[in-house]
């Protein structure tokens, strides 16, 4: 039986896996700082683009940190330090706050909801997350995130309703302040409007630590399916807050030639977020890649309306919503 | 092409570990002993992944154990299947910082052992191959569109067995150490940022995983797996076995991961 116990240090030799792995790596303020732009270094995709350089950058904000600074002290210098790069994708999250570049705060908001409700949609419908009713026959569908999602029998539903409605000229697709969410559901309103497969971005992502280490152009196609499209013209209301997901869909909307986009600039947000996780439980997103339209354009500060739009405040001030009185007006033409 | 290559290659060796474990029938009288194996275990697991972060993760749970066991005229074969779920969490986790990875892990294992030229009387052993598939799926939600992280191998390698009969108390029984390391690995890690193109309306989740797939040997992919047993042999012809194991791994592609189980498990092996 003694002999036995010859197993038992074989055994507990061979179980310390902890002798031949990592240890946790440290947490303290500079360690987490460091790595924080470290991360972004050699993970963030538009230093060459935004011209920022992100060394300089080190060495103004560097200085600021030191052992034994609290964690709101290392956030408050952090965040200013991320905010260099101009990204609404990019954001610190501590557990006691989640940093955002307001990236629409220098524009006009070129939207009222409380207009819309109160003078366009008057006995509106609600089907999944998507808002629809028919004025002056023209449908009309106030999609708010596209973070909610909705099926493709619920959107049957609502282009069904267009389609059955007698004279009906065309459709409006609000999609200003919307702040993103996820590309699938953009997808599933882009296969309503394709008549044939059709291009609508190309992207490159981040594929090693360097500035310029980026996959080959990737090609994204649309293909058609075979459910209820859109009847007639369809035009897409936009403006500074459309970010992200939004922003992807409005530069997938251009390529389709019946759409018209009105309205403002996108808000931007051309990169695939991605994030990594730091020690102390800290947690950064940050731009991983870069979209470019059929065309080459970099839709990372946004994508420009084919008709630029704004809220005319003497119209708001009288209850009417200047954007889509002149999409209704454009497509009834 | 080459992302299928990887699922055929687990489900050919799968086939094969079923069949030459359960149908591969004895036409022989020779001395022969089948048993079906069923039982659940209580792991601790642990990984350190710097495609998540540069901390420890760990958590305890159930795993249930399948199986199938044989002895033929002294070589034995054992297919062994453990899925567990488990949600590992890192020291610092809070309400506020929740640093939580749910984990879904698959390990099968199939061993195929040979008597070797006897060393001692007192020691039965036995060297042979292993053929291994170790996946297991991290979604980290903290990382925003990088929380799908993964870790993959298919592997061959070698296997051996050292076992001896004991008396516990006033029974027959068998003490048993078993070690195993996969030598060559058909190998798969997240791509660079834990990238998954879903910025494409034609993404393949599938394609993505298997992208980076490729054929690698210890410098990449080292796993070493032990197990200390003890198989009770029960009157009605049946045995069950309590059994320690432990298992690591290491996987480095564009960064490293650090894995590690400790379970201890109890099986019962119905003989038929």
């Amino acid at each position: 039986m003694k002999k036995l116990l010859y197993f038992v240090p074989v055994l507990f030799i061979l179980s310390c896996e902890k002798i031949v792995s990592p240890s946790t790596k440290p947490s303290d303020p500079i360690a987490v700082f460091d790595e924080l732009w470290k991360t972004l270094d050699e993970g963030y995709s538009y230093f060459d683009y935004k011209g920022v350089n992100w060394d300089s950058v080190y060495t103004v904000y560097r200085p600021n940190v030191h052992a034994g600074m609290t964690d709101r002290a290392l956030y408050d210098v952090c965040v200013p330090m991320l905010n260099t790069l101009r990204d609404g994708h990019i954001n610190l999250r501590t557990g006691f706050a989640r940093s955002y570049y307001n990236y629409y705060a220098d524009y006009p908001p070129n939207f009222n909801r409380e207009i819309l409700e109160r003078n366009y949609w008057r006995g509106f419908e609600i089907t999944g997350p998507l808002i629809h009713t028919i004025i002056d026959s023209v449908g009309y569908i106030y999609y708010r995130s596209f973070a909610s999602v909705f099926s493709d029998e619920q959107l049957d539903v609502v282009l069904q309703r267009f389609n059955d409605y007698p004279g009906i000229r065309g459709v409006v697709i609000d999609v200003r302040n919307n702040e993103g969410g996820n590309p699938a559901n953009a997808f599933r309103i882009l296969r309503r409007l394709a008549t044939e497969r059709t291009l609508i971005y190309t992207t490159k992502f981040k594929d090693g630590p360097g500035h310029n280490e980026f996959t080959e152009l990737q090609q994204s196609y649309v293909d058609p399916n075979d459910r209820v499209g859109f009847p007639g013209k369809v035009c897409v209301l936009t403006n500074r807050t459309c970010y992200s997901a939004c922003n992807f869909f409005i530069a997938s909307a251009k390529a389709f030639s019946q759409v018209t986009v009105i309205g403002d600039t996108t808000g931007g947000g051309g990169g695939q977020p991605v994030g990594h996780e730091f020690p102390n439980g800290w947690a950064v997103n940050f731009s991983g890649s870069i979209t470019y339209m059929p065309d080459g354009f970099n839709i990372e500060h946004g994508v420009p309306p084919h008709k630029t739009v704004a809220l005319n405040p003497i119209d708001e001030a009288n209850g009417i919503d200047t954007i889509l009185e002149y999409a209704i007006a454009f497509i009834r033409q | 092409m080459k992302k299928h290559i990887c699922p055929l290659l687990v489900i050919v060796v799968l086939v094969f570990s079923a069949y030459s474990t359960l149908w591969a029938q004895d036409t022989s009288a020779s001395f022969r002993q089948r048993y079906f194996l069923f039982g659940a275990g209580i792991t601790g697991q642990s990984f350190y992944d710097e495609a998540i972060s540069g901390t420890w993760y760990s958590n305890t749970g159930m795993a249930p154990l399948l199986g199938h066991f044989k002895i033929k005229n002294g070589h034995l074969s054992q297919l062994l299947i453990e899925p567990s779920f488990l949600s590992l969490r890192t020291k610092e986790s809070d309400k506020l910082i929740p640093m939580r990875v749910s984990t879904v892990r698959v390990v099968t294992d199939y061993h195929l052992l040979y008597d070797i030229k006897k060393w001692s009387k007192k020691y039965d052993v036995k060297l042979g191959g292993l053929a291994s598939l170790v996946a297991e799926y991290k979604e980290a939600p903290q990382l925003d569109n990088s929380a799908i992280v993964y870790d993959y191998a298919l592997s061959l390698g070698v296997s051996g067995r050292a076992a001896r009969n004991v008396r516990v108390l006033k029974h027959a029984a068998e003490l048993s150490l078993q070690l195993s390391m996969p030598l060559i690995a058909h190998m798969t890690r997240p791509m660079y940022l834990n990238r998954i193109e879903f910025l494409d309306p034609e993404n393949d989740l599938l394609g993505d995983i298997f992208g980076n797939a490729d054929i690698v040997t210890l410098n990449r992919y080292f796993r070493i797996n032990s197990q200390l047993a003890l198989r009770y042999h029960l009157s009605t012809g049946n045995d069950v076995r309590l059994a320690y194991h432990w298992d690591f791994y290491r996987m480095k592609d564009i960064n490293r991961v650090f894995a590690a189980e400790h379970m201890v498990s109890f099986i019962f092996m119905f003989r038929y």
